[in-house]
């Protein structure tokens, strides 16, 4: 064979790995550890829309750890975690795969440095004979004695359920709509966790940040959205504008159940609830602590008079009542280093509330 | 009574840990460990190991369990879930050990909790405890 030819024959033989840029998997939210034995085997991750999973393959000359990271679908999760399909169909499914390369201990979601940067690298699998190696079983089935944060026992098959509308809709009730509902959604999501079981630590590092304004309640309720599998996340499925149309959604239909409800019950008491949220919101002004930032404090440690906790107490639990609130109030108490904070978190979470309820009372939901 | 533990310091910083269930008891104790015996990866809690790691969510070195050393109750338990991972990871010995290692634990080398479904239980050793002076066994895995 001339040379010439011989040498466009080599260039011919695919390679099976493509370094490319780590930008890929930037912005890569942990949520779980999907199965663990001393350390993650598979870890489950988020970005704005897709589930990722990332798979422990093995570790490379310079002893940084080696993982298999690729989306999965809902459907694929779902059926990975049911126990219906094995690890190993979800790695060879028709999707993108990196392979990463990093130092042991540093995590997806946590801010880098340059240093930490130029010390992983990512190479695009662009054939599967690429990781053959690392393939998992084919009877590598979801264990939950592996498993010690995930929890299939209770509801976490999403599902697609109707919020019905009416009236004329513009591009700002949408985007009001949206906002609210998916707050509440996360705030309902993470006070009574059930797939994901360790969301009441993610909350409370939350809720031991600095609280002095209205930007931390928002970014709260922004994390705490973070905080939903891409798997439980808001997905719409159809939207029907008309009237009366609908908007399809496939989440948790008991979650999203538990935000319209909780407008409904607004809606009943809101006297009641209203003179409450006006009670507390004054107490704080007139305790001087709406603005304080008591984050690391503790009940004991407020510079409150024990009547003023206690009446701080009295309203929330009163509040919590009328909106039949108490298991989540409980939940999020429980997560918060004083009673300041979750007054300010509940008051929040009310105003968020009231804005469901007026899409409700004018109409726009039904 | 309960001996003085390793990280006392550290476990006092938690939430009770670690924990009035558990308690100071003679028992054996199967553990992943790597070829050599006095690999420093072998006795050291992940606290230690991979400060910046994770833990149900949490990190390692803020977890009861990040300080306390990870044990079987047998060296069955140990292959089971060795077996489990490696169907999912086929190279996960590197990151375990392909070895286990058998200590004799006595009353006073510290305090461990209950076992739990699969025969796991976490080992707090108390100040002055050498594990490597408690391995009854140290060989490869039967897997």
């Amino acid at each position: 064979m001339p040379l010439a030819k011989k040498h466009r024959a080599i260039r011919k033989v695919p390679s099976t790995l493509e370094r490319v840029s780590v930008s890929h998997i930037q912005g890569h939210q942990f949520i779980c550890d999907v199965l663990y034995l001393e350390g993650p085997i598979l870890s489950l991750y988020r970005d704005t829309h897709r589930n990722w999973l990332y798979l422990w393959c093995d570790k490379d000359q310079w002893d940084r750890e080696v993982l298999l990271v690729f989306p999965v679908s809902r459907r694929q999760l779902v059926d990975y975690l049911n126990a219906s399909v094995p690890l190993r169909t979800l790695v060879l499914a028709k999707n993108e795969k990196y392979l990463l390369h990093r130092p042991i201990g540093e995590l997806e979601g946590q801010d880098l440095n340059e240093q930490q940067l130029a010390n992983r690298f990512l190479q695009k699998v662009l054939s599967d004979s690429a990781i053959a190696e690392y393939l998992p079983e084919k009877d590598s089935f979801f264990d939950t004695s592996l498993s010690p944060d995930i929890t299939t026992a209770e509801e976490f098959i999403p599902t697609a359920f109707d919020v019905h509308i009416d009236n004329r809709w513009f591009f700002g009730d949408l985007d009001k709509f949206s906002r609210v509902y998916s707050q509440i959604y996360a705030f309902f999501y993470c006070s009574r966790p059930q797939f994901v079981t360790n969301l009441s630590e993610r909350v409370r590092n939350y809720l031991h940040s600095p609280w002095t304004g209205g930007f931390s309640r928002v970014n709260l309720f922004e994390a705490m959205k973070k905080c939903i599998p891409s798997l439980h996340d808001l997905e719409i499925r159809e939207i029907t504008y008309a009237s009366p149309g609908s908007i399809t959604i496939e989440a948790l239909p008991s979650v999203g159940d538990s935000v319209l409800e909780v407008g409904r019950r607004y809606l009943k008491c809101e006297e009641d609830a209203s003179e409450i949220e006006r009670k507390l919101r004054q107490a704080l002004s007139s305790f001087r602590v709406a603005k304080l930032d008591l984050s690391s404090k503790s009940d004991s440690e407020l510079p409150l008079r024990p009547e003023n906790t206690q009446f701080l107490q009295k309203y929330c639990d009163e509040l919590v009542k009328v909106l039949e609130i108490k298991e989540e109030f409980l939940s999020l108490n429980a997560s918060s280093p004083n009673i300041v904070v979750s007054t300010k978190v509940l008051l929040a979470l009310v105003l968020r509330i009231r804005r469901i309820a007026q899409l409700q009372s004018r109409g726009f939901l039904t | 009574m309960k001996p003085q533990l390793k990280y006392a310091v550290q476990l006092k910083k938690i939430t009770d840990c670690p924990g009035s269930a558990a308690v100071s008891k003679k028992c054996s104790g199967f553990r992943y460990c790597f070829p050599k015996l006095n690999d420093p990866k072998n006795f050291l809690p992940r606290a230690h190991l991979n400060p910046s790691g994770r833990y149900r969510g949490r990190l390692v070195k803020e977890c009861c369990e990040g300080y306390a050393l990870s044990m079987y109750t047998s060296h069955g338990a140990l292959v089971a879930k060795a077996r489990l991972a490696l169907k999912h990871s086929p190279k996960f010995l590197k990151y375990l050990g392909d070895h286990f290692v058998e200590l004799a634990i006595s009353a006073s080398d510290g305090i461990c909790t209950p076992p739990a479904n699969g025969g796991h239980f976490s080992f707090f050793e108390a100040v002055g405890f050498d594990p490597l002076k408690a391995v009854k066994a140290h060989a490869v895995l039967a897997l």
